[in-house]
C-alpha cells in the first residue's frame, strides 16, 4: 500500500528543488550578480542533465529498434537502416579528432540531413495550397471573413503587386495589422502569460 | 479505382456524412437521457464511478441495477454500433446526384510547384516588384551599425536546415554587417543542427567578402556551440556582458524565450531576425521597446540588403534573394488563382445542386 508520507530521500529532493527554485528566482532580481557563482553551477548541471537526457533518448531509440530487428517485426528493415545510419554517424564522429566537424559527419550533414530537412519543410507549401483551394470559400461558415483577410494580406504582401495597388489600400492593411491584429495578439500574449503564471502557482502550492 | 474520388472527400460528401452523424448523435442523446439527471445528453460525459481507495472496499457495495430506458435492446445496440463505427470517408461511394465539378488535387500541387520552381530553375530575376520595409528593419540596421570593432555579439541560432531556405537569406546580410563592423560572434544553438548551419553561413559570408578587394575579415574559427537542455538553460548566458544580442529564429518562441530569460539579466539590446510567420507575434515586443529591431521574411531581407548596399557595399546572396522574391510573387499569384478557382467551383456546384 503506497504511503502518503514523504520519504527521507523525497524530502531532501523536494528541499533541493525548492532551494534551486528560490535561488534562480532571486537571480532574476537585483541580487543576481551576487548569486552568480551558485546559479552558474545550477545552469551547468542543467546542461549536463540535458545532454544526458539526450543520450538516454538515443539509447532508448536504439534499444527499441534493436528489439524490433531481433524479433523480426513488421518493417524491421527500416529499423536496420536507422541503426546502421546511427552507428555510422556516431562512429564517424568518435574516430575523428574533429568530432562533429569531421569530413564524414559534415558530408552526411550536407548531403543527407540538410536536403532531407529542407525537402520535408518545403512540402508545407503544397498543403497550404490545398487548404487555400478547399477551405477559403465564401459559402463556409465564417469563410467570407477568412477569405477577405487572406486576400488582403496576400495582395499587399506580394512585392510585384504592392506598387500597383492604391496607396490607401496598403495603408488600410497596415492599420489593420497595427490596430486590430496587434490588439488581439497582445490580448493573447497577456492572457497566456497570466494563465501560465496561475498554473505555475497552482503547481507550486500543490493544487494542480 | 477512381483516383479522384478516393483522393479527397468532397464538401457535399462531408456535409452529408456530418448530417448523418448528427442524426445518429441526436438519436443516441435521446436514448441515453435518463429521467432524474441534473445534466444529460452531453457528448463524452460519462457517469461518475466510485473509485475504491482501499482493497476490498468495492466488494461490499452492490452494483446498481442497469438503467431502464424503455427502448428496445436491439434498437439500442444498433445506435451503439452506429456511433462506434469509424466514419468512412475516403472510400465512400457517391450517389449520382452528388457528382460535381472539381479540380483534381494534383493539378493544384503542380500549379504551386511550377510557380515556385520555374523562377528558381531558370534564374528569373524579374518581375521583382518592391519589397516593403516594415518598421524595425531600420532600427536593426542602426543597432548593428553602432557596433565597434571587437564588440561581442551574442547570437542565438534558433534555426536549422528545415527553415534555412528563408532564414539563410535573412541572416546573411546581418552576419555580413556584423563581420564588417569587426564584431566577435558568440553563437549558441538549442538545436543539434544549429551550429553546423551557423558555421556554413558565416564561412560562406566570409568567403564572399574576402574575394572583394580591400576587405579583410577575421578568419578565426567560428565559435558556435550546441547547448542541450532547452530554453531552461538560456539564463546562463545572461551573465555574460555583450554589446548586442541577435536571435535568428524560425519561430517567435525562441525570441520570446531570450527576451524573458536572458535580456532582463544582462540588459543587452536584442535584435530579432525571424521568419515572416513569426512577425505578428513579435511586433508588440518591438513596440514596447524590448526588441531594438525586427527583420522578418524575404521583405525584411530585401530591405536590410538595400540599407547595407547603400552604406557598406554589395550584400551577399543578391541573385538568390531576387529569385526568391520572384518565386514569392508567382506563388502568391498562384494562391490567388487557386482561391478564386475554389470559390468558382463551389459556386457552380451549389448552383447545379439547387437546379
Amino acid at each position: 500500500m503506497p504511503s502518503t508520507r514523504l520519504s527521507v530521500t523525497g524530502f531532501f529532493i523536494s528541499l533541493l528543488a525548492i532551494a534551486c527554485f528560490a535561488l534562480l528566482l532571486l537571480a532574476q532580481t537585483n541580487a543576481g550578480a551576487k548569486l552568480q557563482p551558485a546559479t552558474g553551477v545550477i545552469y551547468q548541471w542543467l546542461m549536463w542533465l540535458g545532454g544526458i537526457a539526450l543520450l538516454l533518448g538515443i539509447a532508448n531509440v536504439a534499444w527499441l529498434h534493436l528489439r524490433r530487428i531481433q524479433s523480426g517485426r513488421r518493417d524491421w528493415e527500416l529499423s536496420l537502416v536507422l541503426i546502421a545510419v546511427l552507428a555510422a554517424v556516431v562512429v564517424a564522429g568518435l574516430i575523428n579528432p574533429l568530432g562533429a566537424q569531421g569530413p564524414l559527419v559534415e558530408w552526411i550533414f550536407d548531403y543527407v540531413l540538410a536536403p532531407g530537412q529542407s525537402a520535408l519543410f518545403a512540402l508545407l507549401v503544397f498543403f497550404m495550397a490545398a487548404a487555400a483551394y478547399r477551405y477559403l470559400r465564401i459559402g463556409r461558415q465564417g469563410g467570407a471573413w477568412m477569405l477577405l483577410g487572406a486576400l488582403i494580406i496576400i495582395l499587399t504582401q506580394a512585392p510585384m503587386l504592392v506598387p500597383v495597388l492604391p496607396a490607401s489600400m496598403v495603408a488600410a492593411t497596415d492599420w489593420f495589422i497595427d490596430a486590430p491584429v496587434m490588439a488581439a495578439l497582445r490580448g493573447v500574449l497577456l492572457g497566456s502569460g497570466i494563465a501560465l503564471l496561475v498554473v505555475a502557482i497552482r503547481m507550486l502550492i500543490g493544487k494542480a | 479505382m477512381d483516383f479522384e474520388s478516393s483522393f479527397e472527400p468532397e464538401d457535399e460528401e462531408l456535409e452529408d456524412e456530418e448530417q448523418t452523424l448528427d442524426a445518429g448523435i441526436s438519436a443516441a442523446n435521446e436514448v441515453v437521457s435518463a429521467p432524474g439527471r441534473l445534466v444529460s445528453g452531453v457528448q463524452g460525459l460519462l457517469e461518475p464511478i466510485r473509485v475504491a481507495t482501499a482493497p476490498g472496499e468495492g466488494d461490499q457495495e452492490q452494483s446498481p441495477p442497469p438503467p431502464t430506458t424503455g427502448y428496445d435492446p436491439d434498437q439500442l445496440r444498433r445506435v451503439r454500433t452506429l456511433l462506434a463505427e469509424e466514419p468512412l470517408i475516403a472510400g465512400a461511394t457517391r450517389s449520382p446526384s452528388h457528382q460535381q465539378t472539381s479540380l483534381w488535387m494534383p493539378w493544384v500541387f503542380l500549379l504551386i510547384g511550377v510557380a515556385v520552381a520555374v523562377p528558381i530553375l531558370f534564374q528569373w530575376a524579374r518581375p521583382l516588384g518592391q519589397a516593403r520595409q516594415w518598421p524595425g528593419v531600420a532600427e536593426a540596421f542602426s543597432a548593428i551599425n553602432r557596433l565597434q570593432n571587437g564588440d561581442t555579439v551574442q547570437v542565438l541560432w534558433a534555426y536549422d536546415p528545415a527553415t534555412a531556405g528563408e532564414l539563410d537569406l535573412l541572416a546573411a546580410p546581418l552576419v555580413q554587417h556584423m563581420l564588417d563592423k569587426g564584431a566577435r560572434l558568440e553563437i549558441i544553438s538549442l538545436l543539434p543542427n544549429g551550429p553546423a548551419t551557423a558555421r556554413r553561413l558565416v564561412s560562406g559570408v566570409r568567403r564572399i567578402r574576402s574575394q572583394e578587394p580591400g576587405i579583410t575579415l577575421d578568419q578565426s574559427p567560428i565559435d558556435a556551440r550546441f547547448v542541450p537542455g532547452g530554453a531552461m538553460v538560456l539564463p546562463a548566458f545572461g551573465a555574460t556582458p555583450a554589446a548586442l544580442a541577435v536571435v535568428f529564429g524560425a519561430q517567435a518562441e525562441d525570441v520570446q524565450a531570450w527576451l524573458e530569460l536572458v535580456a532582463p539579466r544582462n540588459r543587452t539590446p536584442v535584435v530579432a531576425v525571424t521568419a515572416a510567420g513569426a512577425d505578428p507575434v513579435l511586433r508588440p515586443y518591438l513596440d514596447s521597446g524590448q526588441l531594438k529591431g525586427l527583420v522578418s521574411g524575404f521583405d525584411g531581407a530585401a530591405s536590410y540588403s538595400r540599407l547595407l548596399y547603400a552604406t557598406t557595399g554589395q550584400p551577399p546572396n543578391q541573385l538568390q534573394l531576387a529569385q526568391q522574391l520572384v518565386g514569392q510573387n508567382f506563388a502568391l499569384i498562384a494562391f490567388l488563382a487557386l482561391i478564386v478557382t475554389g470559390n468558382l467551383v463551389a459556386a457552380l456546384t451549389t448552383g447545379r445542386r439547387h437546379e
